[in-house]
């Protein structure tokens, strides 16, 4: 047995030299032959291992998937292969890195001298093994960008028809706001067609309207949640200042770094204007469009308060319809709510500068405010409506002294300071009002308290 | 010659089943999975009429594993898959996602592999029973047509003797054949064969 190794000097140092383990074995599983490159993988030595079973060093080789397919080869059958997939630790190496050699192995039949030995060769695929991995990783990544590009592409399939068909306007800047993609809604609020834009500043569509400051909000928010939302005014190509919701986000990449900017707007001034004629309605009387009486209590406050801030003279006048429930008993409610409405006409336009505000105070009184006006001044205003309101000509039968609808007028005037309020002026020209009635009615009365105390 | 040649076939078919058996309780062990076999087909026909005797499957590549032996009797065993059967069976052995259509290394391995377990089971039944020693080449990891892994050196016309058997892993939907194609040697051989089978 010994002398397979002696048989021939150079067969072993070919086999010695091979970059192959190279074990020999006898048919009853014991070592014969251990080439220097075994010695080199387990730092067994040959002459520690030979004549010695070789499941005494590896004890999982005793295992039937192992002998039942090397015995067969003793007896001159095919080589058995075990290969690197599914046995690959046939003589187990360790590696520096922690991790054990992958071998594939084959055992061949050696017949020597009439005697059947099993020359087993490993041949260390560890390398060829992580190469296959590593191109397998490649190809398994290079699967999965293009997967991940066709997910994209039917996003962009699908964005790019929502860019196209939906009725808010959007446009695509890139890191300098310079317009790179409008869709048709914006064509159509801005009037700016998509060759007039691409190229351009969202700039263009700057309506004056509001300071940097302004602006500057939008972008600190921008940079710092990464997305700005709220009401601007933009003006489009025509000239026209419209308001519009604008939704603007910065598009990172994958560093983090913005590399666009896209803005979604919606055109408001529909809505706007929906809103504005709400809260007109809300402060207006529904019959004569003058104010009804919570904003004129409101107002009166609001102009009270700027008075204290700058005082003047401030006046009030109160209007009281002359025998105004006859009329309506003679004439019938219809013609009482146009007697309404005409009245209202004078006195709406008795009062034209900003800060006086005309309203219906209760069923047939009215009231004017009058912020920063002496009482001469408002006496005068009261007396052209009191003289408008005659000039009306509306016949009234029932009215005993004229025959025609008249107003009585009542003027009050305080000068605003501490310890007064604005029901004090409410006070005096309801007083004055009440003088002018029991006075005769058709005529103006005035209670001024601006006077005694600063002139 | 035809009673010569049906116990021929019978004893053949029971050498060839032997060896299967020894097999495919190794391939149990190594899938965890119940391997069913069918009982060989044996035929003797002429060389050239040995493709059709594939049906099918000698129109679509197939992966093959294929053992050469020489001796007193020349031949080729051969392990045959459709190439859907073979991925399926590296999955389950290598457990590894699937890489199916090209040449992989893993595959090739793997394949070899189960190959050389069953084929080396069917050629030590079978040269055991017949008492004579064969020259086997290393096992080869083939891909292609069905033609190219029946190869075989021998006349056109002169009579083989074809035995396939068809094996499935049950539950995993593998099937693959085991197929041995050997030149009708001496009737020395061949009466050896009968006897053998006869007095088992």
């Amino acid at each position: 047995m010994g002398n397979i190794s002696d048989s021939n000097e150079t067969g072993m140092a070919i086999v010695d030299n091979l970059p192959l383990g190279v074990l020999v074995l006898s048919s009853d599983f014991r070592v014969v032959y251990w080439n220097s490159l075994l010695e080199e993988w387990t730092s067994i030595q040959r002459h520690e291992i030979v004549g010695e079973p070789l499941a005494r060093r590896f004890p999982h080789l005793s295992d039937p998937l192992y002998l039942e397919r090397i015995a067969p080869v003793f007896d001159g059958g095919p080589s058995a292969v075990f290969s690197s997939q599914l046995h690959s630790f046939f003589i187990p190496v360790a590696l520096p890195n922690g991790e054990k050699q992958i071998q594939h192995t084959t055992v061949t039949p050696l017949v020597c001298r009439e005697v059947t030995y099993a020359m087993v060769s490993i041949q260390d695929v560890t390398d060829l093994t992580r190469l296959a991995r590593n191109s397998r990783e490649l190809h398994f990544k290079a699967l999965q960008e293009i997967e991940e590009r066709k997910r994209i592409e039917v996003q962009l399939r699908l964005s790019s028809s929502f860019f196209a068909s939906t009725s808010e306007g959007i446009f695509v800047t890139d890191a300098n706001g310079v317009i790179l993609s409008v869709n048709p809604a914006f064509e159509q609020i801005t009037g700016f067609s998509s060759v007039e834009a691409v190229g351009n500043t969202p700039r263009m569509l700057n309506s004056g309207k509001h300071d940097k400051a302004f602006y500057a909000d939008i972008w600190r928010s921008i940079f710092q949640d990464g997305l700005w939302k709220g009401e601007i005014w933009d003006k489009r190509k025509n000239g026209e200042i419209y308001p519009q919701i604008m939704t603007i986000s910065a598009i990172r990449d994958e560093n983090g770094f913005i590399r666009q900017f896209a803005a979604l707007l919606s055109d408001i001034t529909e809505r706007k204007m929906m809103e504005e004629e709400l809260r007109y309605l809300s402060m207006r009387d529904g019959l004569t469009s003058l104010f009804n009486r919570r904003t004129f209590d409101e107002e009166l406050e609001n102009e009270w308060r700027r008075a204290l801030r700058s005082p003047a003279p401030f006046s009030l006048i109160m209007i009281d319809i002359d025998f105004f429930k006859k009329f309506n008993d003679t004439y019938g409610h219809q013609n009482g709510d146009l007697c309404l409405r005409g009245v209202a006409n004078v006195i709406a336009s008795s009062a034209r500068r900003p800060g006086d505000l005309t309203a219906r105070y209760g069923g047939e009184e009215f009231a004017v405010i009058l912020p920063n006006t002496p009482a001469v001044d408002a006496v005068s205003i009261a007396e052209h409506i009191r003289r408008d309101v005659e000039g009306l000509a509306y016949p009234h039968e029932t009215s005993k002294a004229w025959g025609v609808v008249t107003v009585s007028v009542g003027v009050g005037t305080v000068f605003p300071e501490r310890g007064k309020s604005q029901e004090d002026v409410v006070r005096l020209a309801d007083t004055a009002l009440y003088t002018a009635k029991k006075e005769g009615k058709n005529r103006v009365a005035s209670h001024d308290e601006s006077v005694k105390e600063h002139h | 010659m035809t009673i010569m040649r049906s116990e021929l076939k019978d004893a053949i078919q029971e050498i060839i089943n032997i060896g299967l058996g020894k097999a495919a309780a190794m391939l149990n062990k190594l899938l965890k999975n119940h391997i069913l076999l069918e009982i060989p087909q044996v035929t003797i026909i002429p060389f050239s009429e040995v493709t059709r005797e594939f049906g099918l499957m000698h129109l679509t590549p197939v992966s093959a594993v294929r053992l050469c032996f020489k001796g007193s009797i020349n031949g080729v065993s051969s392990l045959v898959f459709p190439p859907d059967s073979a991925s399926k069976l590296v999955d389950l052995l290598v457990g590894e996602e699937n890489f199916s259509e090209d040449m992989d290394g893993i595959k090739i391995g793997t394949l070899s592999e189960v190959g050389n377990i069953i084929l080396n089971s069917v050629m030590a039944s079978f040269s055991n029973t017949l008492e004579t020693r064969l020259i086997y080449t290393i096992p080869a990891y083939i891909e292609g047509d069905i033609s190219a892994i029946l190869r075989l050196e021998v006349e056109r016309d002169a009579l083989v003797i074809s035995a396939k058997t068809r094996f499935t892993v049950e539950s995993q939907e593998i099937e693959g054949e085991i197929f041995l194609l050997f030149e009708l040697g001496s009737f020395d051989i061949l009466s050896r064969a009968v006897d053998a089978a006869i007095n088992s």
